[in-house]
């Protein structure tokens, strides 16, 4: 798989063709930066894994976190390239749950009302347009998933915004299945599916057919049955769904929409779930939330206007005052714009969230939610090098991001880059 | 599908209206949620309305807030004054008179009103909507709703004044594809008129009516796109929000907020613009003061607003200057008729006026000319066009402003920017197309004069958060993010917009005989975190956070 278009550095190898001088030393400038250790240096390094750290440093060596820790406390060795950030803020690159603006658009395939055996894998376009500006927004993961036109719009992907080749980008394939349980699916031509009880016959059935096909294959792998399964292509992909090795992301909103995503894909299928919208007025069911441990990235929208009351209430604060602990925000690019990640909790805050808690809601939180925490959303050893260089705290839209690096390579400077966002 | 007169709505508005003028004092005690600032019945109107003018009301004091005066600079626990709707003094060492109402601000910042450039749907009934518009003899004072909900969501963010535009979508026709249980067969055209009708008979909700008008004045800022038909569902004419049929829900399809088709008309029949006569959209400045029609109306006709395609292209511009050569002509023959008629000259004509009065106004530059210009290359030409035929300028939406700050900058001419507009720059040239987010600061070095308007140009309550009317400080935050200076960015809210409409005299700064349109923030103005905890509008409190509810309230410390 290649980008559908020329970019500036295939340009630059085109050319090189002519000027064989030229093509080597770009190649060897690209590859000495991707080796050379770094050791970044900042007056506050968030780590979304304990305090923050003041004047801290964090080391990076073949593409993750080696060290992090106080200057005063962590040597940089020999041979490390120094990023001396001077009171900038450190943080983990974003992680967004929640985007449709990794490949191309064509992203929803209506034929079926289910479609499990769809893929985004098939559309992605790595560090496209947009993904460029979402690294300038500090988001360096996102999970770029089907839209919600049928009720099962089929296998995300997880993938860096950074450049280069599919097999660079991609953190995780199958990442997520999308089910869509409320709204944009509904049928309104009258066939099964015009109203929540049909929708939700159709995906009970589709997962009990597909749960059916991994327990046969189970039961094959562990010896428990001698009788090989036929492989079915529709339904190969939710083996991993049905072994909890990956979440469905679940756009879901309202009590009615959240209270069948909890009691069907939940409790009935036993699966990881997100809730990937979890607005409107669904943050009266938190204590159903909690009960559960289930992770609420809400969003796009931000806010909810009683009738009732005539206020605008924040959806993110409204979980949190009822006790939700596991909660991020999401932009449902191109819905917002995918740079404006920041944003989202920014205005989360504003209505009555946590700033601490807003960082972590767009970082480890989200990571969490995917089940990718162990290689993105905290600054730790052993993670994946992914760190945002910001002005001051993300949160506050007048700071903006400086660098960036991914997989431990520089990927954004403004130093040299033109700033984006 | 019988269509409405408007008269009942008319009757519906006097109604009101005359509610609004009660001739005894006392009725004004109920008009809102202000305190004691209001003159007591007896002292301030022994003999009724005549007398108000010649005795001076009560002095409302301000203290202890630092005051970001705009013009003048910060003031540290300062004191301000107010009487009769305008500021009295302000300052670091004024005495607080005896009898004086008194807010204590201490730990607060206070700011002037915040100016909206464009305040689409506030504070204005629905009849604003299709009335108006070039050269109308209706009257916008007529459409004013000084009980507009929009107007405290507003207040709440604090913005107190602003433009409004009048009959936007007058030209526009609603198509309802009938139910199974109408009794008509095919699908019903309605007029703005007809839904203002129906909206009277209570046929229609306001919300579902707002969302057909921001159909028909292509309002893409909140997700409508510029279609002028609207189908409805079940039976007879239904509101999409009707919750008999429509949950609260995310619906994308082809409007991110109706569950109906929606079909795309044009608004207007397909001919070329009129050669003869310019036609611009109609906008008045209102004040948000709730409660109170008197003194709502600031201004009418504040600039001469036309569409960019209206200048664009050989014919228009043809037409653009036949226009104003026009309305010059006209006033050098009204001065000869004059001057003649002074002579006692006989048999002299008064020259017709071959214009409207906007196109007269414009030339004797006591307005500017506003038009949309985002390239670089309409924005050049815009700044030549008006250097040629000599009139004042503003530019909205101008995302390439940075690439030809200097140009702008020379001539004098501001622009309206929102920092998070975004268009793609043309592959190759990078480097001079395209939106930057660097543009605030850019044009801050250009000494251009700029206003920020938020992404939406209206209130909308769907839920996306920081994107509509409301967020307009938070817009003024990213012009911070874009290398402007706080005190920039805070002019670009207050000061400067006010004189693009023309009322830097009255609003836009803190400053002794201007009027008191005043908020009290808890915080620093372009903070995400600050709110507005009381807005005062013409010298009287308007809005109060922990009174009106309308925003979230609650302890941030506590969080």
């Amino acid at each position: 798989m290649t980008p559908n278009r020329i970019s500036p550095t295939a340009l630059v190898l085109l050319l090189g063709l002519l000027s064989p001088m030229a093509a080597a030393q770009e190649a060897s400038s690209a590859e000495g930066q991707e080796n050379r250790p770094l050791a970044v240096l900042a007056g506050k390094v968030i780590t979304c894994a304990g305090e923050p750290i003041v004047d801290g440093v964090v080391l990076v060596r073949g593409g993750k976190i080696e060290a992090v820790g106080p200057q005063t406390e962590v040597e940089i060795p020999e041979g490390y390239e120094v990023i001396d950030c001077g009171d900038k803020f450190l943080m983990p690159g974003l992680v967004e749950v929640h985007c449709h603006v990794g490949g191309s658009g064509d992203l929803n395939e209506m034929v079926y009302q289910t479609n499990p055996d769809l893929r985004v894998l098939d559309q992605v376009i790595p560090h496209n347009d947009a993904l460029q500006v979402a690294v300038a927004g500090g988001v360096t993961t996102v999970c770029y998933i089907p839209g919600s036109g049928t009720n099962m719009g089929g296998f995300g992907a997880i993938l860096k915004t950074g450049p280069g080749e599919l097999e660079d980008v991609l953190v995780r394939f199958p990442g997520v299945l999308k089910i869509a349980q409320w709204g944009n699916p509904e049928r309104r031509d009258g066939t099964l599916g015009s109203g929540r009880m049909g929708m939700n016959w159709i995906i009970r059935d589709q997962l009990e057919e597909g749960r059916a096909y991994v327990r046969a294959w189970d039961d094959y792998e562990s010896g428990k049955s001698s009788e090989r399964p036929e492989i079915d292509l529709r339904l190969e992909m939710f083996k991993p769904l049905f072994r909890r090795e990956i979440p469905v992301l679940v756009h879901t909103q309202g009590y009615q929409g959240i209270q069948a995503t909890l009691e069907m894909l939940h409790d009935a299928m036993d699966l990881r779930i997100v809730i990937g919208h979890g607005t409107f007025e669904g943050y009266l069911i938190s204590d159903e939330v909690i009960r559960r441990n289930v992770p609420v990235i809400a969003g796009p929208r931000g806010f909810r206007f009683d009738p009732d009351d005539g206020q605008i209430h924040g959806i993110v604060a409204e979980y949190d005052r009822r006790g939700v602990e596991w909660l991020g925000v999401n932009t449902d690019s191109p819905v917002i714009p995918q740079e404006e990640l920041s944003f989202q909790a920014t205005m989360a805050v504003r209505y009555g969230w946590n700033e601490e808690e807003a960082i972590r809601g767009i970082t480890i939180e989200p990571a969490r939610a995917l089940m990718i925490e162990d290689r993105v959303g905290s600054i730790e050893v052993g993670k994946d090098a992914d760190l945002v260089i910001c002005t001051g705290s993300i949160i506050d839209p007048r700071n903006y991001v400086t660098q960036v690096i991914i997989d431990g390579k520089v990927v954004y400077d403004i130093a040299k880059d033109r700033r984006r966002f | 599908m019988k269509p409405n007169d408007l008269l009942r709505l008319l009757a519906l508005l006097a109604a009101l209206a005359a509610a609004m003028f009660p001739s005894p004092a006392p009725a004004q005690e109920d008009s809102g949620g202000e305190a004691s600032s209001e003159p007591k019945p007896d002292e301030a109107r022994p003999d009724g309305e005549e007398s108000d003018e010649k005795t001076p009301g009560p002095i409302l004091a301000i203290v202890g807030a630092d005051i970001e005066t705009v013009t003048q600079g910060t003031i540290r626990r300062g004191t301000i004054l107010v009487r009769d709707g305008t500021i009295l003094e302000v300052g670091q060492s004024i005495e607080v008179p005896e009898g004086a109402e008194v807010i204590d601000a201490s730990g607060k910042v206070v700011t002037p009103g915040f100016v909206a450039v464009d305040m689409n749907g506030v504070g204005v009934g629905a009849a604003a909507r299709s009335r108006g518009g070039g050269g109308s003899s209706n009257s916008v004072a007529d459409a004013l709703d000084p009980f507009d909900r929009n107007m405290k969501l507003c207040l709440g963010v604090g913005i107190t004044s602003g433009a409004v535009r009048i009959g936007g979508a007058s030209g526009a026709r609603f198509l309802f594809q009938p139910g199974p249980g109408s009794e008509d067969e095919g699908p019903v055209s309605l007029t703005v008129d007809d839904l203002i009708g129906l909206l009277a008979d209570g046929q229609l909700d306001d919300e579902t009516f707002d969302h057909l008008l921001a159909h028909a004045e292509g309002r893409e800022d909140d997700g409508h796109g510029p279609l002028g038909l609207f189908a409805g569902d079940g039976s007879g004419l239904v509101s999409p929000f009707d919750s008999r049929f429509f949950g609260e829900q995310d619906r994308q399809g082809t409007c991110a907020h109706c569950a109906a088709t929606v079909m795309e008309i044009l608004p207007e029949p397909l001919a070329p613009p009129s050669p003869t006569r310019p036609r611009p959209d109609d906008y008045c400045v209102i004040k948000l003061t709730w409660g109170d029609l008197d003194g709502m109306l600031a201004a009418e006709q504040p600039f001469y607003s036309l569409s960019s395609s209206s200048l664009t292209g050989p014919f228009n511009v043809f037409s653009w200057r036949e226009n104003l050569k026009k309305a010059r002509d006209y006033l050098e023959e009204l001065e000869q008729y004059e001057a003649d008629k002074e002579a006692g000259k006989k048999d002299i004509k008064e020259p017709r006026k071959p214009v409207d009065d906007g196109l007269i106004k414009l030339v004797k530059k006591e307005i500017p000319l506003r038009t949309q210009a985002s390239s670089a290359e309409q924005i050049r030409s815009m700044i030549a066009l008006a250097r040629e035929l000599d009139y004042r300028l503003v530019l909205d939406g101008a995302i390439e402003a940075w690439v030809v700050a200097e140009e702008l900058g020379k001539a004098g001419v501001p622009v309206v920017i929102t920092p998070r507009d975004r268009r793609r720059s043309d592959p190759g040239r990078e480097d001079s197309t395209g939106s930057s987010i660097e543009t605030p600061g850019i044009l801050q070095q250009a000494a251009v004069p700029f206003a920020i308007a938020p992404l939406g140009s209206s209130v909308s309550l769907v839920g996306l958060a920081g994107r509509d009317l409301t967020s307009l400080p938070l817009e003024a935050a990213f012009a911070v993010r874009g290398g402007a200076d706080e005190a920039t960015a805070l002019a670009a809210l207050t000061i400067v917009p006010a004189r693009i409409l023309g009322l830097e005299d009255r609003i836009g700064s803190i400053e002794k005989g201007k009027d008191a349109d005043l908020l009290i923030l808890d915080g620093p103005p372009l903070d995400y975190r600050t709110y507005v905890e009381t807005a005062i509008v013409n010298g009287k409190v308007r809005y109060r956070r922990a009174e009106d509810r309308v925003y979230p309230v609650f302890d941030r410390d506590a969080r």
